[in-house]
């Protein structure tokens, strides 16, 4: 741009103001990070001084210790995982599923359906946790993994997401998979599957992260220590009391650090299936 | 149009066993895990019911009456209101503020932008306790840091008015990433010539925000507005996690799904948490209704 060189100097001063409030704003936001991390590694001794030790005086590492010794803790990791994932691929199953049947079928109440699914969509899940808790009494099933998953495979986000994008998928390719005999099931797997993919993943990881952050549910609908998921099993940190920091900053970096990681990692999709429902607007 | 669709309704076998195959399954579904407790919460709400003996009389619409009687509910619903309220405003101009930052392209901006979103795909509760040591009152280090440049110690969780704006401190900082990667989807879909032109005439950049990038993202913010509020409204683990079952509960502060959930799962009132929830439906969907009638005014 030439038109750029008249404004030189204004513009770098301006261009070092964002570069300062941008840093510092990223330092503001990382320091609990930080925190967490150092508070994590010093002794209670340390922790409770003042004046404060900013970085621990020696690694003390018997909080951690404590808590991957500590088979609750690692039971909580479990069900959270089996939770997330086993819901996950349900529901995003179930949105694929549905979701190409909405999208490329003709069949009587299609639009009834699909507008009563619509509707649902904006009802926050608080305004039927109750009924959901009545049910799962009368089936049994508070404390079980089929009670932690049944009310997330299927999604209403979903299906109206995946079958806003298989909409572009053309037609001409299912009827072309037809002419060459493969059955609607086999085209719907080896076709509109892997031609969804994109979309699929991105539901995917917005689903999985909201079944991962799920709290009100498993709080209700689970009693004991060794069904709770990793979120529950964390408020456990908080003392009646008085709280032991040190341990509570472990368990909060247990808690944190893999999603960090996870996410830098995956960042490009993890961004992408996090704003979702803000994209498609 | 798909051609499919005009050419077949249910003329061949494959497909009609296809269709059903898929949508029994998902439709019954949907039926028990949405519609029908949806339905029992509606009509449970003209009820006084509890765990035991279901639906027991039928009362009206006294649930509701008691509701507007209750402290409790006024203060669950006075809370929610000025969270959201609040929640919703720093946390959208922030994140327009960081999204029009950011999108200058400064040196590293793509970290900045990183770091501003970890925040988001982090859960609440682990963030909660982080945040709890740093709000606390003897060794934490937001008040040492304020005794250290001789200001008093704040007690950031020990009464409600504090615990309010303590969660609001956290909830805003968790999700301007959210909003930031929103606005700024919004911010490079506005065209360079727009800017460029304003340039040329010797536009300051804050007639220009003004002028131009504010106007142009009108649809953005408005989105951005509404699912933030919508998100605020059902507000609950931050609340539970800071100020709920610690000692003394001086510093309890209600907010309308923590009240639902004290009054079904803590003095099994069905009915009452019913119409509770009913109320926090309405007030979503009026605020669902305002978007849909701004946006039809927008195009």
């Amino acid at each position: 741009m030439m038109g750029a060189l008249s404004y030189g100097t204004k513009k770098k001063a301006n261009i070092a103001l964002i570069e300062v409030v941008l840093a510092i704003s990223s330092i503001v936001i990382v320091f609990p990070f930080f925190w967490m991390i150092v508070t994590a590694l010093k002794p209670d001794s340390e922790i409770y001084r003042i004046p404060l030790t900013i970085l621990p005086e020696k690694l003390y590492l018997d909080n951690f210790k404590e808590l991957i010794g500590d088979s609750k803790f690692l039971r909580y990791y479990l069900n959270s995982t089996i939770v997330a994932v086993v819901g996950t691929v349900l529901s995003t199953f179930s949105s694929l599923a549905a979701g190409f049947v909405f999208a490329k079928f003709r069949f009587p109440l299609k639009n009834f359906m699909f507008m009563i699914i619509l509707a649902t969509l904006m009802v926050p899940f608080q305004c039927y946790i109750i009924p959901l808790y009545i049910f799962s009494v009368k089936l049994k099933l508070i404390d079980t993994y089929t009670g932690l998953i049944f009310p997330i495979v299927i999604s209403s986000f979903g299906i109206f997401f995946i079958r806003q994008n298989m909409q572009a998928i053309p037609n001409e390719m299912i009827e072309a998979a037809k002419i060459d005999g493969a059955s609607l099931w086999r085209t719907f797997f080896q076709i509109i599957m892997p031609l969804s993919a994109s979309s699929a993943v991105a539901l995917a990881i917005f689903q999985f992260m909201t079944a991962w952050g799920d709290f009100i549910w498993p709080l209700v609908i689970t009693n004991s220590q060794k069904m709770f998921v990793l979120e529950l099993g964390l408020t456990r940190f908080r003392g009646q009391f008085v709280d032991d920091y040190g341990l509570m900053m472990s368990g909060a970096a247990l808690g944190i650090i893999p999603v960090i990681l996870v996410f830098l990692f995956f960042r490009r999709y993890i961004i992408e299936g996090t704003t979702l429902s803000g994209i498609k607007a | 149009m798909s051609t499919i669709a005009r050419k077949k309704l249910f003329t061949n076998r494959e497909e009609a066993g296809f269709i059903l195959a898929i949508l029994l399954p998902t439709m019954i579904g949907f039926l028990i895990i949405r519609l029908i407790p949806i339905g029992i919460t509606f009509a449970g709400s003209f009820f006084n019911w509890s765990l035991i003996d279901g639906f027991g009389n039928f009362v009206g619409l006294r649930n509701y009456v008691r509701l507007f009687q209750d402290k409790t509910f006024y203060a669950a619903f006075s809370n929610t209101m000025n969270f959201t309220i609040f929640t919703t405003l720093f946390s959208v101009v922030l994140g327009l503020f960081f999204a029009y930052l950011i999108n200058k392209k400064v040196p590293l901006s793509s970290i900045y932008e990183t770091v501003i979103f970890i925040p988001v795909v982090l859960t609440f509760v682990p963030v909660c306790l982080v945040w709890m040591w740093l709000f606390d009152w003897e060794n934490g280090f937001i008040n040492v840091l304020l005794q250290g440049i001789g200001l008093p110690r704040v007690a950031w969780l020990a009464q409600p008015k504090m615990s309010m704006v303590s969660v609001i401190i956290v909830s805003v900082w968790k999700v301007i990433g959210y909003n930031m990667m929103i606005f700024s989807v919004g911010l490079k879909a506005i065209s360079r010539t727009y800017y460029e032109a304003a340039e040329i005439d010797g536009a300051r950049p804050w007639i220009i925000f003004r002028r131009i990038t504010l106007p142009l993202l009108k649809p953005i913010t408005l989105f951005v507005t509404v699912m933030s509020i919508i998100n605020n409204l059902k507000v609950f683990t931050q609340f539970y996690v800071m100020t709920m079952g610690k000692q003394g509960g001086g510093a309890q502060v209600d907010v309308l799904v923590s009240d639902i959930y004290t009054r079904s799962f803590g003095y099994f009132k069905m009915g009452s948490a019913s119409a509770e929830a009913m109320i926090l439906l309405v007030v979503v969907l009026i605020v669902t209704l305002i978007q849909f009638k701004l946006a039809k005014e927008e195009e």
